[in-house]
């Protein structure tokens, strides 16, 4: 029989990330003070469930790191060691150093050996000579495997015309051929039910490279690289026979024996070996060649634990589910409409069952939405140890205070809001709070406070960021508003000068820093959350602090759009842009150089863009004093759409048109109606930008 | 014959599903906890022919749940393998008195587990 226990190597790895950010989390909060021995235990456990399964699935290199680190662990939880503020960074940099080595065995950058030498030797020296023969100085063994080239899994995912078709595993067969030798893991058998196929590449380029060249052929979402396993001779592991008849004496060894007098009565209880002599025969050796066997595919068997409250599984698993209860509410509106259509015809008993049917659909919707929600703890558990660093950079002291960890959203949300939001953390600190002797100077107590908060609000999550720092500098952004070219009246309102500081270009640092500021700024940060269906708004007061407050979507597959139609098609403009829609009256609308047409509104003039021209439409009404103008915002541009009628308000689930056909430019996405049309969402950036460019620009009052 | 049932106590989610595997893989019907006391819920509300427990758990460890189990009627003779990644004349005294049948140091050849397992399982 033969096992294969590399089908574990990505639980591991999953399992040891989670070690890894416990680490980091648990030696952020370690107090040098007054380390408690809840602590202690803790942080050790964690470093030791990541040796212990290193060493298991044979990854050396990080077996050996984890057990420089456990010894030092293991000193600092009997107290033979204290906890002082260098131990702390001493573990800091061993968490990166294990974070950045299990990124490479995951086919990320290849190891920085210089970087894990050091580490190690430091991690090792401060564990002393406790050590024992363990400890080994010299470079560390290269765990190139996975980084170098060598061999890897490729999973793909099985689509519609595809699945239980041998052609189908042919043709990915051929795909990868390209790039070195194929083995298929998955077995004909296994094709018939499968939803996704398993083949091991050996290639002489790295996981990374594969990953790369195979974008080029799949959707990242088609495809993943696994971990192999590791490198070193597998022996065959089926070659061994088992010795069933052996006695128990026979079995015992180095590695495992019996207690003779715990044995139950039922069993053989002649063992010549006196238990005692067996004991301490061999130091442990923490990277044995058991870690070594072989990896023959057998039948496929998931291991479900029995007792545990939750379950992990794929996310392209919850996504198609995901997908079809979308297409189950369509469905259903569709039957709805056509029930109404149908009028008294349709018995009173039909109809309540499709009330009935409505509310189940509805909660099932939610319920299904859900399974995607994580907390948004994910993202803000990176902030201790981001606020530290840079704290500890710029010779600044802050308190950190997180609230609403628990706040759920979508997980493609939280992987994508974690950029601007570390952002506005850095920001806060770079630029918003004060060195603490300034601090003193302005009254203020040294330690500056950051605050992050998330919560839910209606059908949206609203994360602040606020600082008790210096805030804006109103003088100054006007100045360099005027300098950019921009007309700004002195009288602006507070809250139409902190716009300002939104506009490409205007980061208000005097210099450029190492942190933050590089040009890219809260433009950036307001356009990813705009991506992302949100919106940004920022409160300052000269002084005495800024916050910046984000709202977001609960979930990333449903808009909240306007219905609109332009000739003989409905579209659907995402409400996140729209300020106001209106009916200009014909002599607020002008032509201006170049036959681009520009309305007042109030005392602006704003470009107008007319739709049915951007989609080449024959429009029901061509002058914009008939027709109507839906004023749209972004990145700081605005322009009034003119559509021939608003349809009304509504909520949207949104359908890839790039997944599903290709991408148009100026089209964000499709969307199914009430009545089985499609309407295509628009993508309001893309056409204020694409208006910009044929337009002047004209953003101030005459 | 009936199949045997092995109960797996281990924290660790890798390891508790590899030795899962590896006893399945051999027709063993095993049932996975996650730390001592969720074993020792298990042992309670089952009946099980071999219970293999990892030493160091949060919650229950390996030695507290022997001890407990050995306290069960049910569990009196029941073979119990403890898996240490501590090999030590000290550790295995008290898997000893704890009243553990044998020991494995982790990490560990599942062949070897898997020949210890049968042979306790008769």
């Amino acid at each position: 029989m033969s096992l294969d226990i590399g089908r574990f190597h990505q639980v591991f790895i999953d399992e040891a990330i989670e070690h890894i950010n416990a680490l980091e989390a648990l030696a952020l909060k370690l107090d040098p003070e007054k380390p408690q021995a809840e602590e202690l235990n803790a942080i050790f456990r964690a470093a030791h469930s990541i040796k212990g399964g290193a060493a298991t699935f044979g990854f050396e290199g990080l077996a050996q790191l984890t057990h420089a680190l456990e010894t030092v662990l293991d000193q600092v939880r009997k107290q033979a060691m204290a906890v002082t503020g260098d131990l702390i960074k001493l573990l800091l940099s061993a968490t990166d150093c294990l974070r950045a080595h299990v990124a490479s065995l995951q086919g990320g950058q290849p190891i920085d050996q210089d970087i894990e030498a050091k580490v190690l030797g430091q991690l090792q020296r401060a564990g002393g000579a406790e050590d024992g023969g363990c400890a080994r100085t010299g470079a560390v063994p290269a765990q190139t495997h996975a980084a170098n080239g060598g061999s890897c899994i490729v999973v793909v995912k099985l689509e519609a015309p595809e699945l239980g078709s041998p052609e189908g595993m042919l043709r990915i067969e051929q795909a990868l051929s390209g790039l070195g030798a194929v083995e298929r893991l998955t077995s004909a058998d296994e094709l018939a039910h499968a939803m996704e196929v398993r083949m091991r590449l050996t290639s002489s380029i790295s996981a990374a490279e594969v990953q790369e060249s195979l974008a080029f052929v799949w959707s990242n979402d088609r495809f993943r690289i696994e971990l192999d396993a590791p490198p070193g001779a597998p022996a065959d592991y089926s070659s061994k026979p088992i010795v069933a008849t052996a006695s128990f004496a026979e079995l015992e060894g180095d590695d495992a024996g019996f207690f003779v007098e715990n044995l139950p009565a039922s069993l053989e209880r002649a063992k010549p070996n006196d238990p005692l002599a067996l004991t301490g025969r061999r130091s442990y050796d923490f990277r044995p060649e058991a870690a070594q066997f072989g990896r023959r595919q057998v039948d496929r068997y998931v291991a479900i634990p029995m007792d545990t409250s939750s379950i992990r599984v794929g996310v392209e698993k919850v996504d198609r589910l995901v997908n079809l209860v979308g297409e189950l509410v369509i469905a259903q509106a569709m039957l709805v409409q056509s029930s109404a259509h149908a009028g008294t015809e349709l018995s009173e008993s039909v109809s309540s069952n499709l009330g009935q049917l409505d509310r189940n659909i509805r909660e099932l919707h939610e319920a299904v939405m859900s399974i995607r929600m994580l907390p948004i703890s994910y993202v803000f558990s990176r902030f201790p140890r981001v606020v530290r660093d840079l704290a500890d950079k710029l010779g600044k002291r802050v308190e950190l205070v997180l609230e609403g960890e628990e706040t759920e959203l979508d997980k493609g949300l939280i992987e994508k809001v974690t950029d601007p939001l570390t952002h506005l953390v850095r920001n806060s600190i770079d630029h918003g709070i004060e060195l603490p002797a300034q601090r003193e100077a302005a009254g203020k107590p040294p330690i500056g406070a950051l605050r992050v908060r998330a919560l839910h609000q209606g059908g949206n999550v609203v994360i602040e960021v606020s600082d008790d720092g210096a805030g804006f500098d109103r003088a100054r952004l006007l100045e360099k508003a005027r300098g950019h070219g921009l007309a700004i009246s002195e009288a602006s309102s507070d809250e139409d000068v902190w716009q300002l500081a939104f506009l490409p270009g205007l980061s208000t640092a005097e210099r450029i820093t190492e942190v933050s500021g590089r040009g890219v700024g809260m433009d950036v940060v307001k356009r990813n959350v705009e991506q992302l269906g949100g919106r940004l708004s920022l409160r300052s007061a000269a002084g005495q602090g800024t916050t910046v407050t984000i709202h977001l979507p609960l979930t990333l597959a449903i808009l909240d759009g306007m219905l609109i139609n332009v000739g003989a098609h409905t579209y659907v403009i995402p409400l996140t842009h729209i300020l106001e829609n209106l009916q200009p009256s014909a002599d607020a609308v002008k032509t201006v150089g170049g036959g681009g047409k520009v309305v007042r509104v109030r005392e602006e003039f704003i470009p107008l863009i007319a739709l049915h021209d951007v989609l080449n439409l024959a429009p029901r009404f061509e002058q914009p004093h008939e027709a109507m103008l839906v004023l749209c915002e972004s990145n700081g541009q605005r322009a009034a759409l003119q559509v021939d009628e608003l349809v009304g308000q509504g909520q949207f689930v949104i359908k890839s048109l790039e997944q599903n056909f290709r991408k148009i430019a100026g089209i964000a996405g499709a969307t199914i109606l009430g009545d089985g049309r499609v309407a295509l969402i628009l993508d309001v950036a893309a056409l204020l930008r694409a208006g910009q460019r044929s337009e002047p620009a004209l953003s101030t009052a005459q | 014959m009936t199949m045997k049932t092995i109960l797996t106590v281990e924290d660790s989610n890798s390891m508790r599903q590899m030795i899962g595997y590896i006893l399945r893989s051999a027709g063993y019907n095993v049932v996975e906890a996650e730390d001592g006391s969720k074993g020792l819920a298990q042992a309670q509300s089952g009946k099980f022919d071999l219970v293999v427990t990892d030493q160091n758990m949060p919650n229950m460890d390996g030695l507290s749940l022997i001890k407990a189990l050995r306290q069960m009627p049910d569990y009196k003779s029941t073979p119990v393998i403890m898996l240490t990644t501590e090999a030590s004349d000290t550790m295995k005294q008290r898997g000893r008195e704890a009243g553990a049948t044998g020991w494995m140091v982790k990490p560990f050849d599942p062949n070897r587990l898997l020949e210890i397992c049968q042979k306790l399982l008769g």
